[in-house]
Parts: structure tokens; sequence; C-alpha cells
């Protein structure tokens, strides 16, 4: 290999162009768009929908967070790295002088935007999302400006008169443009390995789905060439990044192709996991994938669409999620509540792991320089409240962020105020951001 | 509106006057912006003003100055919540500037114009902030609203918020946020005690004073308000190092939380903080621990020797925290905690969560640990290890090998954490199932719950669990009934054992396998004789338990039926409730269970009837033939809503033709409701007959007002063209 071995090398192949993790062979120790060596802020937004039980969310007293609800129990690992809020509002998810609303379409909408949704069927309007204001400041420095992704179909009815995309959508590039979500796995994976590739046609891409060869086996010769200039610690580091892309590439190969739903000529497109659970982590490997070789560093993922009625049998019942958030303080649905809120953080914990496991230019993990924003736009999915909402924080924001703890927040504490502070510690030079008031005080290092 | 309008003219004219002292140029795009947005401002359409007040906020600041008369006056006349929130931020934006907002603000403050509920208290936080940045020639007003003691609570707290904002500027409003001190309301102590803070200098002397109160709430705040002013004038100083050797617990804990703030030296600092953490008082001791972890890290090293005693005393608020405390000392951490976890007595679980911070490089010497002679320490290594993430990959094997110990509790302590590993301990599934066996009834019910946790989904699994039903202890039985349930649809193969279990003579396990039992509704069809067995048992218990599954399964039990007739007249009220609930779901036809839904109607007890009521919801549109009844119960004026409103799903397509006459007989009643609700359906009837049409007449001469009044009006409804009685309806109706 002739060029000099930066993190700017693509192990490229027919139809391949894969990102290279960080290496210490690499020249200077520096990585691409990082500032003096220090790695990138990647900015990660979750969304769940239909609220949560609020009485097993939140901590019990602000300051070091020693106890965790019972919600959060499956992050109990990550305790050094979570922030958790309680009081947070989205005062821009009511109605303000409309007439009714449901609440789902305006949570969802207003969740990373802070702005209120326009009462509409048709011509949609919010504001720009925390995630797509992130990916505007650091343009041009990744290969993709950013991910959007989810693990449930798009369509959605419109409600109360305002439209079903509000309940679809919670990154916004500008007030009338909604960033949709792409739920096919393997629309995102060869997103991710195969734009910029070379000779990338759709039948070089056919003959590999066809043929189920790996994205690797067509990178492996610059592979080779890059194994053989870096050391033995990073023959290793390489050795283990090919093997996790072709793991996350086997999974969403052996994903069978759905039939066509029942009573309709609909056919899902294939490499959509039958099994939502895998589903899910599918998901996110690909963002700690494209976090990790630095192709992108906004990503935002809707678990499932705002109101939606998915069920959960794997957690022992088949009730739908929505109709079981309308719990009218019924101990049996409130437990399945709990189940499905835990479930879903339990999810969150596994990529928290994975970005734990993922070292970076100066000997911290992915975690250390990530944050990663988990919450829904509705607290009590029975009352469709937007005050207290539940909203947690997971990562140190490449240091620009203090952990750890739980935040009592002032009654009417704008939620924007937590996502301006987010943008500021990221580095992007806002002052204000959707209906914020100020930064969150405590949050900053 | 008129007015409205004026007003919005007026300002627009101010607006203009301005614009051209200042510039005089009358065609400047700036003064065409003035003119293009105040006509927007004013406009009758809510949308244009929404649209006026946002480009208005985008726009320069002398746009925005000249705007301000007509900002101030929309404040007090505008009633969209979109538009107002858009003029407090433009008020903000304008800061010092927009001194003359001020009495519109504090209007806002003092009505409830604008909004309602969540959407006002909104409201009055953003007018609040935008005083708070127009600075001191707010705080005068704002001091009076405090002191106004017409003043709502919450616009206190956004008052006394606004205030802090203000800072220093707000001097003048120390008296009234000095009375707040102490006060009941907790919103509003926190409120007043961050606005003294902020205030700073001009209120320490104040604030030292009532740090002498008599009252201890209010020397506790006072104590808390010096803190937050983060000064460290020596005379405040003196009186918190003063505070931490008060009697009074909860000042000693204001104490340092206070010290935690005001960044004293870690040298004065730590005499202090020692002595808090060898308190006699559990508060007091958390204080001091939550100082070095939140406030103060360089103390911690100098404090693990006391730490160290604390987390050995036992389990406990201070314990733990003392732990997690420890855990963020460095390289120092893990061998304290796994000496603390050695000591007789220490608190293993705690400990063995502090470990868990220390992640992945705690992991090899934590393995090591697994085979430490003392049985804590290996259960405490084996416990961090299950929660300790990233997962090394050695771990499932190695803590597999410790499943054989001799010590129930260090298996105990082994499954839970092969347990909290979850499907990544597939690997070691052999050996957990091999405790399934264990002569240890705790360590079976574990291995149960582990295994389920672990293994795949599949047959293996579920005749793993199957087997435990007929384990000798009930607590094994009620885990794998649980864990079977959690399978979901998988567990149906299961229903022949699990109906079994319903003969068991401990109540948990009977519970626990009627509840799977309901899980599969309609799917468990094979299980309602054995359900129905359960009624001949003596205890009122098991017939309540049996007749809400029986329920829950559905159209399947309706064989049922005839052996839940007899309950109807039950002398237990919680039987009655279950019967007359349960008939509704059982999908019979209405007229085999009128007869008795209408004795759960006229019930003696309202949960009973309330049941009988939600159960002929439940028959869906067949319900209306009970609408007699359902009319009769709102004889009692105390059912009168429910009636209504389960009533409500039935006005749509009118009374069922059968129930006529006993609807015309209602007409009758000696109850105005019942009366008028009888009016009521009998109007919506189609056709409705004549002599249905002939009573109503004849309570035009009642002597109630309101039914003479209805009766005309169902009557007037009833005429009218295309009304029930006409031709053209009786003649549809009969097609």
């Amino acid at each position: 290999m002739a060029e000099r071995l930066t993190r700017r090398v693509v192990l490229r192949g027919m139809g391949a162009a894969l990102g290279l993790p960080w290496m210490e062979s690499f020249a200077g120790r520096a990585r691409a768009g990082s500032e003096a060596g220090r790695p990138p802020v990647r900015m990660c937004y979750w969304y769940v929908p239909n609220g949560v039980h609020l009485p097993t969310w939140f901590p019990e007293k602000p300051g070091p967070l020693v106890d965790l609800p019972e919600t959060l129990k499956p992050l109990s690992f990550a305790r050094g790295y979570l922030n958790t809020f309680h009081g947070l509002t989205h005062n821009t998810a009511l109605t303000n002088g409309d007439s009714e609303g449901c609440g789902h379409g305006q949570g969802a909408a207003s969740f990373l935007t802070g702005a209120q949704a326009y009462k509409t069927q048709d011509a949609v309007r919010v504001g720009i999302s925390a995630d797509q204001l992130y990916a505007q400041h650091v343009a041009g420095k990744t290969r993709l400006p950013s991910l959007e992704l989810g693990c449930e179909s798009a369509r959605s009815g419109n409600a109360f008169g305002y439209s079903g995309t509000y309940k679809t959508h919670i990154s916004w590039r500008a007030a009338t443009s909604p960033a949709p979500y792409e739920v096919n796995p393997k629309i995102v994976f060869d997103r991710l390995f195969t734009q910029g590739a070379a000779k990338l046609t759709q039948s070089t891409v056919a003959d590999r789905d066809y043929y189920r060869r790996s994205i690797i086996d067509y990178a492996l010769a610059d592979a080779s060439r890059v194994r053989s200039q870096v050391s033995k610690a990073d023959q290793r580091k390489l050795d283990q990044y090919l093997t996790g892309v072709r793991e996350v590439e086997r999974r969403i190969q052996n994903s069978a192709k759905p039939a066509p739903l029942a009573g309709t000529d609909f056919e899902p497109p294939g490499s959509i996991p039958e099994d939502f659970d895998e589903h899910l982590r599918v998901m996110c490997d690909l963002m700690v994938l494209a976090f990790q070789t630095d192709t992108t560093r906004a990503s935002s993922f809707m678990v499932t669409k705002e109101a939606t009625d998915r069920n959960y049998p794997w957690l022992g019942f088949t009730d739908g999620h929505h109709e079981l958030s309308h719990h009218g303080n019924e101990e049996e649905k409130n437990r399945k509540i709990r189940e499905i809120d835990r479930y879903h953080i339990s999810i969150l914990a596994y990529m928290t792991e994975r970005m734990m496991m993922v070292e970076e230019a100066d000997g911290s993990n992915l975690l250390d320089n990530s944050m990663v924003l988990y919450g829904s736009g509705i607290s009590d999915g029975d009352r469709h409240d937007h005050v207290n909402l539940p909203v947690i924080v997971l990562g140190k924001g490449g240091g620009n962020l203090r952990s750890g703890q739980h935040i009592q927040c002032r009654t009417e504490t704008p939620m924007s105020n937590l996502l301006l502070s987010m943008l500021q510690a990221a580095g992007v030079p806002a002052e204000r951001f959707g209906d914020s008031t100020m930064p969150l005080p405590g949050l900053s290092v | 509106m008129a007015r409205n309008v004026i007003s919005n003219w007026a300002g627009l004219a101010i607006a203009v006057c301005l614009l051209g002292a200042a510039n005089a140029s009358f065609d400047s795009p700036a003064q065409t912006d003035v003119k293009r947005l105040a006509e927007g401002l004013s406009d009758s359409g809510v949308e244009a003003r929404r649209t006026a007040a946002k480009a208005v906020f985008e726009a320069d600041k002398s746009v925005r100055l000249a705007l301000l008369p007509q900002i101030s006056e929309m404040l007090r006349t505008d009633k969209d919540g979109q538009v107002r929130l858009c003029l407090f931020d433009i008020v903000t934006g304008l800061g010092p500037e927009a001194e003359q907002a001020v009495p519109a603000l504090l209007h806002s403050l003092r009505t409830n114009f604008g909004g309602s509920r969540t959407e006002k208290l909104h409201q009055d936080y953003r007018a609040a902030i935008a005083l708070a940045a127009i600075g001191k020639p707010a705080a005068t007003g704002l001091r009076e609203l405090l002191a106004d003691p017409a003043t709502k609570v919450n616009v206190r707290a956004e008052t006394m918020m606004a205030l802090g904002r203000i800072g220093k500027d707000a001097e003048v409003a120390i008296p009234e946020l000095l009375t707040f001190l102490g006060h009941s309301d907790a919103r509003l102590r926190e409120e007043a005690i961050v606005a003294l803070g902020s205030i700073g200098a001009a209120a320490l002397e104040p604030l030292t004073e009532k740090a002498r109160d008599a009252e201890p709430r209010t020397r506790v705040d006072a104590i808390d308000a010096l803190g937050r002013s983060l000064t460290q004038d020596p005379k405040v100083v003196s009186i918190l190092i003063t505070s931490t050797e008060d009697p009074s617990a909860d000042l000693r804990v204001a104490a340092f939380r206070a010290l935690g703030r005001i960044g004293l030296t870690n040298e004065r600092l730590l005499p202090l903080v020692q002595r808090g953490l060898q308190d006699d008082q559990e508060e007091v001791v958390r204080a001091a621990v939550d100082l070095i972890m939140v406030q103060r890290h360089p103390l911690l090293r100098q404090t693990l020797p006391y730490l160290m005693r604390i987390i050995q005393d036992g389990d406990s608020v201070s314990a733990r925290r003392a732990a997690f405390a420890v855990a963020e000392s460095g390289e120092d951490a893990l061998p304290l905690l796994l000496d603390a976890l050695a000591a007789p007595e220490s608190p293993v679980e705690l400990i063995a969560e502090s470990l868990v911070l220390l992640g992945r490089e705690a992991t090899p010497r934590l393995e090591r640990e697994l085979d430490s002679p003392n049985s804590r320490t290996r259960r405490g290594a084996a416990l961090a290890l299950g929660a300790i993430r990233p997962l090394s990959a050695e771990t499932p094997n190695k803590l597999a090998e410790g499943l054989d110990d001799a010590d129930p509790e260090v298996r105990g302590a082994f499954l839970k954490a092969l347990g909290d590993i979850g499907p990544r301990a597939r690997s070691v599934v052999s050996q957990i199932r091999r405790l399934l066996n264990d002569t240890n009834a705790a360590t079976r019910a574990q291995a149960v719950n582990v295994l389920f946790l672990c293994s795949a989904r599949d047959d293996l699994l579920l005749n793993d669990l199957i087997g435990r039903l007929s384990d000798s202890d009930s607590s094994v039985q009620i885990a794998a009934l649980d864990r079977l349930r959690a399978l979901g649809p998988l567990s149906r193969k299961a229903l022949p054992e699990v109906t079994a279990r319903l003969e068991s003579d401990d109540d948990d396990v009977r519970r626990s396998a009627a509840e799977l039992i309901a899980s599969h509704g309609q799917g468990a069809a094979e299980a309602v004789p054995s359900l129905v067995r359960l009624l001949d048992r003596p205890e009122p218990e098991n017939w309540v338990l049996a007749i809400k599954t029986l329920a829950r399964i559905g159209r399947p039990s309706q064989s049922a039926y005839g052996r839940l007739e007899p309950l109807m007249a039950s002398e237990h009220d919680n039987v009655r409730e279950a019967v007359f609930q349960a008939i509704g779901s059982m999908g019979l036809e209405a007229d085999t269970v009128r007869p008795g839904l209408a004795r759960g109607l006229s019930d003696k007890e309202s949960n009973v009837r309330l049941a009988a009521m939600q159960s002929v919801q439940r028959l869906g549109p067949q319900g209306v033939l009970l609408l007699p009844d359902l009319i009769r119960v709102a004889a009692d004026p105390k059912e009168l809503r429910s009636v209504e409103r389960a009533l409500r799903r039935f006005e749509r397509r009118g009374p069922d033709m059968r129930s006529m006459p006993e609807l015309i007989a209602l007409l009758g009643h000696d109850q105005e409701a019942v009366q008028l609700l009888a009016i009521r359906f009998l109007a919506l009837a189609q056709p409705i007959p004549d002599e249905a049409i002939a009573a109503i007449e004849r309570l035009l001469d009642h002597s109630s007002e309101t039914v003479r009044k209805k009766a005309e009006e169902a009557l007037q409804k009833i005429r009218k063209p295309g009304g029930p009685d006409t031709p053209a309806a009786k003649s549809g109706n009969a097609a």
C-alpha cells in the first residue's frame, strides 16, 4: 500500500468500502476529523413511545447514582456513565391554543426539536432536531452526515388533525423536512460498507447477495495489505473488527425473508429480521460500527413509532403496548408496562456494553466520547403527560459531561435545556435550542 | 376583540413614531418590516398572529423594540398560547431594554389569562423568565407580587425563581424572601433558598440572623441559603463550621451540604468531613459521604479508612454510599473492597455492586477470587462478575465451576451471576440444569429462574419446567409455573400438568396455576372442568379464583354458567362481584344472562352493581336488552353518573323493541331520574309505538317542570320530519 496509513484509509474492493477502527499504527495517533488527536464526539438519540411506568423510572433522590430504580437496573454496570433527570418538560408538546390533540404525535415531534408541531394533516412543520443540528455542525467530516434508524414500519394514521408523520419521525433536517428512518438492516449495512466502493453496481450487489458472499471477501486484498503494515496488537484488533462486521453481516443475511402479509399483496423487503429482539440488536450493532469507524457521528433510533400497539410475546403476554399504556392504574397492566420498559432498557444496555468495548485513539472507549439520550415524549401513557419526561443520558461526551448523577430539575424546566447542554458539550456553538431558556445546570464539566 | 384591534393599532402608531424618530427615512426596510409585522400581530386570524410573532422573534432588535408597545398590549389581550409563548421569548431576548413590558408581564402572572392548567403554569414560568431577563427594573414588581397574599403558590414559586435569576439586583425583595424560610410548602422553601443564595452579599447578614432562629427548619434553610451564596465570608464560614456540631442532625446535614458548595480548601474541610463520617446519625454520615463523592474527590484518599469502617459496620444507606465512594478511589479500590468483603459481617451484596463499578479491569482478579477460601469473598466476586460489562468470554465457564460449591449461599451467588449474564451463559446450561435436583429447595427454585434466563426457549426448557411442577417444595413449583407463564404460547403444551396443580393444597401454587391458565385465554378450554371442581372446595377464595379464571378463558367456559348461577346469591360480596364480572366475558346470549345480571344490577353492594354494569357493557350491542334494568339503577342518585356512562353506547341504536313495555312502565317510576332516562330512550326508538307516545304525552301534565320539559322535547323530536313517528320512518323500519 503506497498511501500513508491513516484513519482515512478505507478497505476497498469490488462493491466494498469498509472504514477502519482506530489502531495505534495510524500515523500521529490522530483520527480523521479529530482535534489534536482527541476522538470525536458521537451523538445518539433513542426514542421509545407511549411513555413509561413512572414510579419505577426515577431514582429517589438527587445526587450520586448509587441506587438505580427497577427499570434502569440493566444499566447498573454503566452507572458511572449515566445521568438521570426528573422534572424535564416539553411544553411544546401541548396544544397551546390549538383545539385538542392526542399528544402522541406532538410528543414525538417535539422530543428532539423542542418545537411546536403545526396542526396539519399534510403540510408538516416543527423544527430542526438536535441530531440533525449536530450532523450539520460536523458536516463533511464523515462519510454519512447522520443515520436515522427504526424497527417498525413508519406508516401511521393522522389523529386529531395532526399528521401521522409526527408519530413516526423524531429527526427533522429542517422545520418542514422530516428525516425518515430506515428499518432494513441490510440497507443500512450496505450504506455503511459499500458507499464509495469501487465498481459498485446493482449486479455486484445482486451477485454478492445471491451467493451470500461476505463484503469482506471483496476487500480481502486491501485488508491483507493493511494487516502487513500494522503492529501485532493492531493485527488482532483488525481481525476482531472484521470478524465483528462479518458477524453482523451474517446475521442480516440469515434473517428470513418474511411471507407476504396475510390478505395483502404486500411483501416486506428482505433482511428485516422476523425476531424483533434480533432486529433491535442488529440495529444497535450497526450504530456502534458506524460510530467506531467514524462513518457518522449523529444517529437517531426510533425503537417503535409513537402510539404503537406492538406486542412483546416473549415477555409472556401479548397485549399491545399502546393498549397497556392506558393502564388506568390496574396493577397487571402496570406490571406489563414495567416489563416492556425494562426490556427496552436491556437493549440500550446491550448497545452500551458494545460501545464500552470499542477502544478509541486515546485509550478511552466509545462511550467515553459519546452522548446517548434515551427517552419518550410522553411521561405517563395513561394521561398523555409531557411533564417529568422519562429521559436519561449515557456517556461522557468526550469528557465534557459530568455523569453518574440524578439531576432534579426545577418544575417547568424545558427538556430543550438538556438538548442545548448536550449540543454545547459536543461543541455546537448554539445559545438557544427549541424553547430552551438556559443550559441545564450541573451537567457540563 | 374591538378593544384588541384599537390597542394594536395604537401600538402600531407608537411603533411608527418611534421608528420615525430613530430613522428619518420613511421607506427604510426596517420600517416596512415593522408595519408588516404590526399588521400581522393585530390580524384577527390566529395563524397570522403566530407567524408574525415568530417573525418578530427572528427580526432585528430595532424592529423588536419598535414593536414592544404592541407586544406589551398583546400580553394583556391575546389569548392564544402559541402567540403568548413567542411574545414572552421576544421580551426575554430584549432583556433590560424591555422594561416597559414589566406591567404586562406581571399582569400575566397575576391573572389566569391565556391558558389553563399545564399551559398556564408554563406561561407563568415564561413570564417570570422574561421578568428575570429584564432584571432590576422588574424586582420591585416581583417583590410586590410575592408579598401579595392573593398570589397563587405556583406564581410565588416562579416569582422567587425570577428574583433569584436577577441576583444581587433583587436585594429589594430580601425581606419577603426571608419569610419563606421554614415555610410549610417545600417548593416555596426551596425557591426562597435558591433566590436568597443567588442574591448573595446583601442577603448574608439577614441569613446569618436566620441561622440562629428559634424555628429549626428556618435555621436549616438559612444554612442551605448561605451555602448557595458560594461565599467564603469568614463570618459565614464560621457559622457553617459551627453548625457541623449543632445538636440538630438536620442542621449538621445542611452544614455539610453548604460546606461542599462554598469551595473551602481541602485542608480545612478534611477534619470536618472526618468528624461527619463518624457521626452517630445515619443521615449526617450520608451527607459527609455525598460531599466527598460529589464535590471533593481529592478528599477520598484521605478518608478511605473512615469509609472502610462505615462499610464494615453493615448494610445501611451510608455503607452503600461509602462502598460506591471507595470504588471511585482508583487503583486502591479493588484490594480495599476485597478486604472489606472478607471481613465478617460486611455487606456482601453492596460491596459486590461497588466492585461492578471497577469494570472489566477488575475481572481477572475477581475470577481468581472465585477460588478464595473465604466464602464471602467467593460470593462477592461471583456477584460482581455476573454484572460487570463488557463481559469477559471466560466468565460464564469460571462461574459454572462454582456451582458445585459446598455452601448453598455461594451456590446461590454463582447462580444469580449466571442469571445476570443471561443467554450468553448458554454454554453452561447443562451445569445449571444439574441444580434442578439440588438438595436445597431455595437453590432448586433459583435454578429454575436462572435456567429460564439462560436457555433457549425450546422444548428442552419446557420439559425442565414441567418436571419441576412435581417438586416436593411449593416454592419450586411456583417458580416453574411463573416461568412457564413467561414462556407465553409455548407453555400451552404444559396445560395438563398445570391444570393438575389446581388440586394443590398450597394457595400460592393454585393461584400461580390459575394465572398461567388464564393467560392462555380461550386456548385453555381443557382446564374448565378442573376450575369447576375448584368451586366445590369450601373456601370462598377458591371460588373467586376459579370464577376469575373462567372469565378470562371466556367463551369455552360457557358450560360452567349453570354452576355460577347459585353463586349470584352468595353471602360473600367478593364472590358475587366476581360472578357478575365474569358473566359478560363468557360470550353468552343476553337473553340467557339477563335475569342474573338484573339481580346483580340491584345488588345491595355498589361494587357488585358496578361489576354487573361492566358485564352489560361487555355484552356489546346485545346488552341493550338490559336497558330497563340499567335505567332502574339510576333510582339511586349515587349511581346516576355511572348509569349514564353505561347507557351512552346504546344512544345510537336506541332500545330493543322487546323492552318497550318495561320502558313505558318506567315513565311512572317514582324517581325523576329514572323517568327522564326512560323518556330519553323511548324517544330514540325506531319506530316508536303509539302507546309510548301516549304515555309520554301524559307526562305533559306531570308535577315536575323538568319532566314536563323533557317530555315536550321528546315529543317534538318524535314528530319532526324524519323523526321516529313519521310515516317514512315507520315504513323504512318496517322494510
